[in-house]
């Protein structure tokens, strides 16, 4: 009837917020722990893409009078697009006697592709991740890499440098080889897969 | 509309309806050391039993709309999985045994899991399939319906099948898996608030 759709109600609003460094979060993302969660400045955390920022290392107990200092669940960096419905999560093992949550690393201009479950201990710089992927807890995936659709990387696995990853489980078929990600990230030319992605930033509004 | 529309709410009205219970709040018998998340969501008519030390986190989903849905002791629902099924006329009861890992995005419609399996991300097991003790499920793989796997079996790589030998040959192997779940279950008291007393 006349009673306004929450639809009409929100595309008054921008569907990305952004902040003083140039993230741009969607309204629509689910991003739990909010304050472990690190954004290196003009990355993007795209609509139903969730963060589990509250999966933290909880400090042990400390001396009387020492604050209890910042702790970062997922470091995220610059120029780094996370997709729809991703889920990021910190992996976790026993260290020590105690079950542990590690904090996670993602590099620069890395693309998660939509869909996409990431468990990683690191991700470097310059990676693609294509839709649907899968990548188990501890994996580690080196600079320019390529990883190719409805791959799922086993845990503790480590991809090296250039690589180009497919299968399940995950094997290394290939390499980029010359010239990947090269080109691209000027104003109007297209992105290119594994290069600066801040032209694609841009465009996302 | 022949009918005349009910007078417009108030804004007061309005506002309640995010604090109020869901519509289809299912009978639940949810233990008192279980932790379930404030944004898990159990729907549906038919009862819902949670055991001891069980974990559903944020955004998963326990839907009892054509059956019963019960989770043993220990076991986990990690985010967006999906435990039961809403849509279709069949009846589907699902029956989680003990320390089983349900993982993000998995969807659940089979009749049982066995005691310590682990369903992985994203896979599925549907309507009727029963999953043996210590299975694993791997990421993206489905069971399919009706189907029955033996105890140990390990589902991989876009269909294979294999018998994990190691873990059914060494009680200790399980036995240390069991004592992982047992720590995962502690961790998780202190990092996800509980919210039970909206089910019960």
């Amino acid at each position: 009837m006349s009673r306004p759709t929450p639809a009409t109600r929100r595309s008054a609003k921008s569907e990305y917020i952004e902040t003083d460094t140039g993230n741009k979060i969607s309204r629509r993302s689910i991003i739990e722990g909010k304050q472990n969660i690190m954004l290196g400045g003009k990355s993007v955390v795209m609509a139903g893409a969730m963060l589990r920022g509250d999966l933290v290392r909880k400090p042990e107990k400390m001396a009387d009078g020492e604050k209890e200092g910042p702790v970062t669940a997922i470091h995220v960096g610059r120029a780094s697009i996370i997709s729809t419905n991703c889920t990021i999560r910190p992996p976790h093992r026993i260290s020590r006697g105690r079950m542990v949550f590690y904090p996670m690393r993602i590099g620069d201009n890395v693309f998660i592709g939509p869909g996409t479950y990431v468990s990683s201990a690191v991700i470097s710089s310059n990676v693609h991740i294509g839709t649907n992927c899968v990548l188990s807890a501890f994996s580690v995936i080196r600079d320019n890499c390529k990883i190719l659709p409805n791959t799922v990387v086993p845990s503790h696995m480590t991809i090296p440098p250039g690589s180009v990853v497919g299968g399940r489980p995950a094997r290394i078929t290939g390499e980029v080889g010359e010239g990947w990600g090269q080109g691209g990230g000027g104003e109007g030319e297209e992105y290119v897969e594994g290069g600066d992605l801040r032209a694609l930033v841009r465009s996302i509004r | 509309m022949t009918s005349k529309p009910s007078p417009a709410p108030t804004t007061r009205e309005k506002r309640t309806p995010a604090e109020q219970p869901p519509v289809a709040k299912p009978p639940c018998d949810i233990h008192a050391s279980a932790i379930i998340a404030e944004k898990a969501q159990i729907t549906g008519t038919h009862p819902v039993e949670i055991a001891e030390d069980v974990v559903v986190h944020p955004y998963a989903k326990i839907r009892a709309e054509n059956g019963s849905v019960s989770i043993g002791k220990g076991s986990m629902i990690w985010e967006r999985a999906v435990v039961g099924c809403a849509e279709g006329s069949y009846a589907c009861s699902v029956e989680i045994g003990m320390d089983v890992s349900i993982e993000t995005g998995a969807i659940i419609e089979g009749a049982a899991i066995g005691d310590g399996t682990i369903v992985d991300v994203n896979a599925v097991v549907e309507r009727g399939a029963v999953v043996g003790k210590w299975c694993r499920v791997a990421a993206l793989e489905r069971v399919k319906a009706g189907e029955k796997l033996e105890d140990f079996t390990v589902v991989f790589g876009d269909g294979r099948r294999r018998t994990d030998e190691t873990i059914r040959n060494h009680e200790d192997v399980r036995e240390a898996r069991r004592d992982a779940q047992v720590k995962t279950v502690a961790v998780m008291r202190g990092l996800v608030a509980d919210a039970k007393g909206k089910w019960l």
